[in-house]
Formats: C-alpha cells, structure tokens, sequence
C-alpha cells in the first residue's frame, strides 16, 4: 500500500489542516496538515520537540488548538470537527490514544483500568448503581467479560487482579493500549509505544500493532523514535521539525528526502 | 549513650512545648498562677521512654537507620526471643520506675492525698521511715503484678490483634461467614436503646451522624479525591431545611419524613452550586476554595437572615407592590441564637414519650446508616464509582478514557453533600434546637480526620474512624482538657505510621471463570 496511487483510494478517516498552536511565544504548531485512511498505519517522525506530542493533544481536544480543523470521519460516514469538542466526547466518537509518559492508573487494579475505559460504550447511572436493576447487572458483567478479553488478547489475563503500579514497564505498556482498544475506537493514536523497550520487546510489540489493525480494524497514528520499526511498519510517514510538516510520502520516498536527513542528520550531510 | 541523651534533649524539647499548657495555670478569677511542677516531671519521663520507642518502631519500619537512632542495644534486646527470665528482667526495669517515681514525686504528690507522711523539717522519723518504704515496696509489687498480667495481655492480644486486622484487611468475599457477621452485629445494636441511658443513646445516634457525614465525605475525599474543607456546611443545609422548613409550613402531615429527603436534595443542590465554579481547581485550591464556602455558610447562619430585599429594591415602586409577600420578607435564620421547637420524627401521627422518640430517632440512624453503607458500597463498585477513581489517579488519562470530568465530579459533589443532608435533618430532629456553632470548621476538620483516620476510600475504615473519634472523646471526658493535644499526637502518630489509615479500602474481588488455567509464567514478555 505504499505507492501514491493506491492510498488515494481509501476513504479518509482523520484529516487535519492548517493546525496552528502557540504557547505564549513558542509556535508549536504551524499550519500542520495531516490525513489518516481507513486501516492504514501511519507514523509521525521528527526530533524531540518538534510539536509531535502537541499535535496528538490537539487532536484529542487536551490542548485547544488556535486556528485550523481536525476532521473526524466516523464509521456511518460522519464528518466531525473536533477542536471544539472535549476530550471524551472526542473518544466517544471512536478515537483513543497512549501516552508518550504512561499513564495508567496506578492504585486501580489490571482489570479495573480496562474497565473504566467501557465507560462512555456503557451507561448505568446514579439510580442504576443504587438499585441494580437486571440491566445493569448484566451491563457490569459484560464490561467484566469484554475488559477480561482484551487483557487476555494483550497477554496480561495473568495479571488481571495486581495494582497496575506493580507491573512491569511493558506490560504497563501493553494495558495503556489493552485500554484505549476497551473504548472501541476506529482510530488509535499510540504516542512512542516503543519508548524504553529492548529490540526484542520492539520486535514483539510491532508484530502486535499489525495484528491489532488487521484483527480490530483499525486506523493507526503512530509517533516514534525507533527508525527500523517506523520504516516497516507504516504505510505512509509525516516529518515534522520546529512544528512545521517538512515532508510526507511512503518509507522509502522519506528515507531518501534530503530535508529529512538534514533535520535527522544536521547541516553537513545535507 | 548518644541514645539516652537523644531521649533526654527530645523530652526536654516536649516539656518545653508543653509547658504553657500543661504546667502554667491561671485561675480564671483570681488571676494568681498554679505552677504544676510534676505535670512537666511526668512529660518529661514519660516522653523519654516514649521516644526509645518511637525510634524502635522507626527503626523497623525502615525509616531511619539503626546508627542514627543510637538504640542499637534496645533493638538487639527486641529482636532475641522472649524466654520467662527476660519478662522477669523486663518487668523489673519497668516497675522500678515506681518506687522511683513515688520517692521523687511522692513528697509533693502523695502528700496531697495523705499516702505517704509528712515532711517535718526535712527529717523523717524512724516510724515514717519504715511506712514510706513500706509503701514504697508495695507500690512495687503492685505495679509487678499489673506488669505481668499487662505482659500477658500483650502478648496474648499481639497475636489476636494481628489476625483481626487480617480479617479486617482481607478483600471483601461475600459468602456465609461474612453475611453471619453482619447480621450478628446488627442484632446486637438493636435492642441496645431499651438497655442504654438517655445520654447514652445520644451519644450512639451522633455516632451513626457521623459515619454517615464520613461515608458521604468519602466519597468527594476518599473516591473521588478532591479535598473539601467546607463540607460542614452540607450538613447546615440539611439541619436548616428541617428547621427552617418546619417553621414556614410545618404541621400535621409535614414532618421529619417530608424535610428529610428534602434536606439531602438542598444539600445535593448546594454541592453542585459550589462544585460549579471550582471544577477546574484541584488539590490546595480546591480546599481552600471549599474552606471558604464553609466559611460563609456558617456567616450567613450568624448574621441572622437572608433576604431578596437588595434586589428587590432596584425594582420599581409598583412592581415591588406587586410581587409576593415572601420575596419581600427576610428569611430567618435565627443568628446565633439558633432556631428551637424542632419537633421530632413522626411514627404515624403516634404521640410518644421522650424516651421514645429518642429510641425512635435511634433506629432511624441505625437504618440510615445500614442505607448509606449499602448505597455507599454500591456506588463504589459501579461504573460511576470507577470513574471516580480514575478521576482521582489521573485527572487527563480519565477524560481520554471517555470518562466525562465535569458531571463526574458534579455528581461526586452532589452526592457526597446529599448525605451530609440526610445527617442534618437527622441531627436536627436529634437535638430540637440547632444553631450555627455547630457547624464550625472544627466539625469540617473532625469529619475529613474520621476519613482519614479510618482510611481514604474504606468504608469500613471510615465507620471504625467515626467510632473512635466521636466515642472515645465522649468516654474520656475526665481528659477533656488535654483532648485537642492527644488528638493532635494522634494525628501526627497516624501520619507516620499509618499514613494510609487504619484500614486500608478494599475493592470487590473478581474472580473470572477459567482464570487459573493460565500460567502466571505467561504473563511477561509478548508473544510476538
């Protein structure tokens, strides 16, 4: 699916165009653009501080961006704009993230963390928790029954009963993304899933990306460092350096750009 | 060595502390100065043994190093195992104090209750030598004797004690042992009226008040982990919408059961009006905003009356005239005088004697209380409870998890504040007369130590922390003087050792079929 023609076919899924983000001073983001098709998996690359971060938090609604539009196609169809919205509202429509520094929760347990994500896909409310009506009995097991599933699909059912804060760094890794897949999204944006992983975890953890798209049918934004796992993973690349989109295209058309080294490499192999 | 002068400095620097409060007494009338001498005596020795102790425990903790603490001696004689003859020695070196004491202090002090003969020209005569040494060795064997049994009694609770705190701690397993317990212990509070006295009864409904203001409380603090200073102003919106309530349209068929929901949903009301403006505030902010509102809430109460009359005014003549009587009327409130004549509960239009309505009213708090327990328990383990508890651990992880913050937290509020309420009107019809000094921010700081106390999220912990602060002050009025320093030692002791509280919350246990067919072994590592 690397060649031009080919991607242009697919029905776009996320579409962002002239993203600006200024904090005080600092333009973090300038007149970014950025398109994501359906089942694709595409990476986001460029050096530390280069506004990656920044624009998956617009794109979440954290951050509220200063001009520019972030185009949400649902599954039906639907075009919605998101940087009005808040950031559940922006996960109910079917889009869910990691974070680059992980943050589960650290004193709920596995399955509990798991479980909190069904809830904007749930919707027992005060009377419902006081009463316990047969509906939200049989809401509450199923919340239990599909968060079990999910931990046993990202290999942590073993450890379903610990405190998260227990576990190790990349099984905590694997419950962040065990997590955002409970809210049921068509979209998922992993922020450096890699980060402070051995090769042999890195090997493990790109075979489970493309699993989870082909199994989950999902579209995936990726950011990362590790240059082997972008390269073969990804369908299309986006290079951003100082908040500014300074090349796009497929892995190889990235590899030879000459910006693109430079930015990697510095003035002299320009 | 550089132990025992550790000791002596510490109990020197308490006895310092303590010396305007526990020597230092001025007759309110007179204004002439009782210096208490033995008072600081006591301190002083006591705090001295004290703090070896206080540096053990810290040493096994892990919190200091054995060096630094310089009881290497004490620590070595703690961890060799207990044989009859180190009791014996143990006991010899505690009751040897006695005699000590008593030859020291006993000239002033047992001169005063007439134990020991006086001292005449600072000689004794041979008879008043053989009474006070005599007395002295009694008061020694005395004191061996109550050391033993007090060994005994140690060693038998350590055990006892450790395996009822593992009962305590264990997480929650419904099945018959547990449902047993319950009803046991319900059974046995409830025909406690028909035996108690009147004083008594009330001091157990103010008990059942406060584990409810604690549950209700630990919902906002405990689950949901915003901290509220002001939450005694909830439990004023309860009590002055019966009150207040009863004086505008009380009567023969509206009553306690009419303002008492009605109180929790005026609360409910007020927490979400105050929850509104601090949404984006956490932490620090979040209290002192909270401290505030509490604040005012008790000023309203104290000034007297609120009335629609500022705005009112800025309307023209003829409307003015126009408009009802009651947006005209200030609403009283009574000052601080408070309001009287709240009737209590009715049973059925039944009249009944004071006692009875007391054990009336008892019974209600009781049931509330099971109500609040049980409500409470629910909503922790439901899908709001949860959301609560993720809002708690990590603020912008919750939302991206598609959990809405704003109506999290407002229905927190809300029904953190709807039981205060229900524990206003309830105290409210307790008592028949409220006014404002009890709902001070002492009472605020007294409902969050019970949480924190009991520990943050327990429901358990919670009620066992009501317990202990609202009954013991009650059965140890005799140190009434001396409460707010033990409560703050307390504080402080629990904050080291315990800082979790005493019980640690406990979560529904899940067990999912076919579970134990994974090997723990699988569980690191991708399969890739």
């Amino acid at each position: 699916m690397s060649a031009l023609d080919g991607r242009a076919k697919l029905p776009v899924v996320l579409e962002i165009r002239n993203l600006s983000m200024r904090f005080g001073g600092l333009m973090a983001l300038s007149e970014v653009a950025l398109c994501v098709r359906k089942r694709e998996i595409v990476s986001l690359i460029g050096p530390n501080g280069a506004g990656k971060t920044t624009l998956f938090n617009c794109i979440t609604s954290i951050h509220q961006p200063d001009s520019g539009l972030v185009l949400l196609t649902d599954q039906r169809g639907t075009e919605h704009n998101l940087t009005r919205l808040r950031p559940h509202q922006v996960t109910g429509l079917g889009m869910a993230r990691t974070f680059q520094n992980i943050r589960i929760f650290p004193s709920m347990t596995v399955l509990e963390n798991v479980m909190v994500a069904r809830h904007c896909r749930t919707k027992a409310g005060i009377l419902g928790a006081l009463f316990r009506p047969p509906t939200v009995i049989r809401e509450e097991r199923d919340i239990e029954e599909k968060s079990y599933a999910l931990l046993k699909y990202m290999g942590l059912e073993a450890v379903y009963d610990e405190d998260a804060c227990n576990l190790a760094y990349g099984q905590q890794r694997r419950l962040e993304i065990a997590r955002a897949l409970a809210t049921e999204p068509f979209l998922l944006l992993l922020d450096e899933p890699a980060a402070g992983m051995n090769p042999h975890e890195t090997e493990a953890l790109r075979g489970m990306i493309l699993r989870i798209r082909d199994e989950a049918k999902l579209s995936i934004l990726l950011i990362e460092h590790d240059m082997n796992m972008v390269m073969s993973l990804s369908d299309h690349i986006y290079v951003m350096e100082y908040g500014c989109n300074i090349a796009e295209g497929s892995p190889e058309e990235v590899r030879a750009n000459p910006d693109v080294i430079q930015a990697y490499l510095g003035e002299a192999h320009a | 060595m550089r132990g025992i002068v550790r000791s002596l400095l510490v109990s020197l620097w308490f006895v310092f502390l303590t010396f305007p409060l526990l020597v230092i007494k001025v007759v309110p009338n007179t204004g002439e100065v009782i210096w208490r001498w033995k008072n600081a005596a006591g301190i002083g020795i006591g705090i001295f043994f004290l703090s070896f102790i206080w540096r053990a425990l810290l040493v096994k903790r892990g919190l200091i190093p054995q060096e630094e603490a310089g009881i290497g001696r004490l620590m070595q004689y703690l961890s060799t195992p207990m044989n009859k003859q180190r009791v014996v020695v143990a006991c010899l070196l505690i009751c040897g104090w006695g005699p000590l004491l008593y030859t020291i202090m006993g000239s002033g002090w047992s001169l005063d209750r007439g134990l020991a003969p006086p001292l005449q020209d600072g000689a004794f005569t041979p008879l008043q030598w053989a009474v006070f040494v005599a007395r002295a060795l009694a008061t020694f064997w005395q004191e061996i004797l109550a050391a033993l049994l007090s060994f005994a009694a140690v060693q038998h609770a350590k055990g006892n004690g450790a395996r009822m705190m593992a009962i305590l701690r264990r997480p929650t397993q419904p099945g018959p042992a547990r449902n047993i317990t319950i009803i046991l212990l319900f059974l046995c509070l409830l025909p406690l009226p028909y035996l108690m006295k009147i004083y008594q009864i009330n001091v157990l409904i103010q008990t059942f008040i406060w584990v409810m203001l604690g549950l209700g409380l630990n919902i906002v603090v405990g689950q949901a982990g915003l901290l509220v200073l002001g939450y005694v102003a909830f439990y004023a919106v309860g009590a002055y919408t019966y009150a207040l309530g009863n004086a505008l349209l009380g009567g023969a068929h509206i009553g306690f059961w009419f303002f008492l929901p009605l109180g929790g949903l005026f609360a409910a009301l007020a927490g979400i009006l105050l929850s509104l403006p601090v949404l984006r505030l956490r932490g620090d902010y979040l209290a002192i905003v909270t401290l505030g509102f509490g604040e005012i809430v008790r000023l309203i109460l104290e000034s007297g009356s609120l009335s629609l009359l500022p705005f009112v005014g800025l309307l023209p003549e003829h409307v003015i005239h126009s408009l009802p009587t009651w947006m005209k009327t200030p609403l009283n409130f009574g000052g601080p005088a408070g309001i009287g004549g709240i009737p209590p509960p009715g049973f059925f239009g039944m009249r009944m004697e004071l006692d009875d309505n007391l054990r009336y009213v008892y019974y209600i708090a009781l049931a509330m209380t099971v109500f609040t327990i049980i409500a409470v328990s629910r909503l922790r383990d439901s899908r709001l409870g949860r959301s609560w508890m993720a809002l708690r651990e990590d603020e912008i992880a919750c939302e991206a998890m598609g959990v809405d913050k704003i109506k999290a937290k407002l229905t927190a509020f809300a029904l953190g504040a709807c039981w205060a309420g229900f524990g206003g009107a309830l105290f409210a019809a307790q008592t028949s007369y409220i006014n404002p000094t009890s709902f001070t921010f002492m009472q605020s700081a007294l409902i969050l130590s019970v949480v924190v106390l009991g520990g943050l999220g327990s429901i358990l912990g919670v009620a066992l922390g009501a317990c202990i602060l609202i009954l013991l002050p009650e059965y140890l009025r005799a140190f009434n003087e001396y409460r707010m320093l033990i409560f703050g030692i307390s504080m402080v002791l629990m904050m080291v050792f315990r800082p979790q509280g005493l019980i640690m919350p406990k979560r529904k246990r899940r067990v999912i079929a076919g579970m134990d067919a994974v090997p723990p072994a699988s569980a690191g590592g991708f399969e890739a």
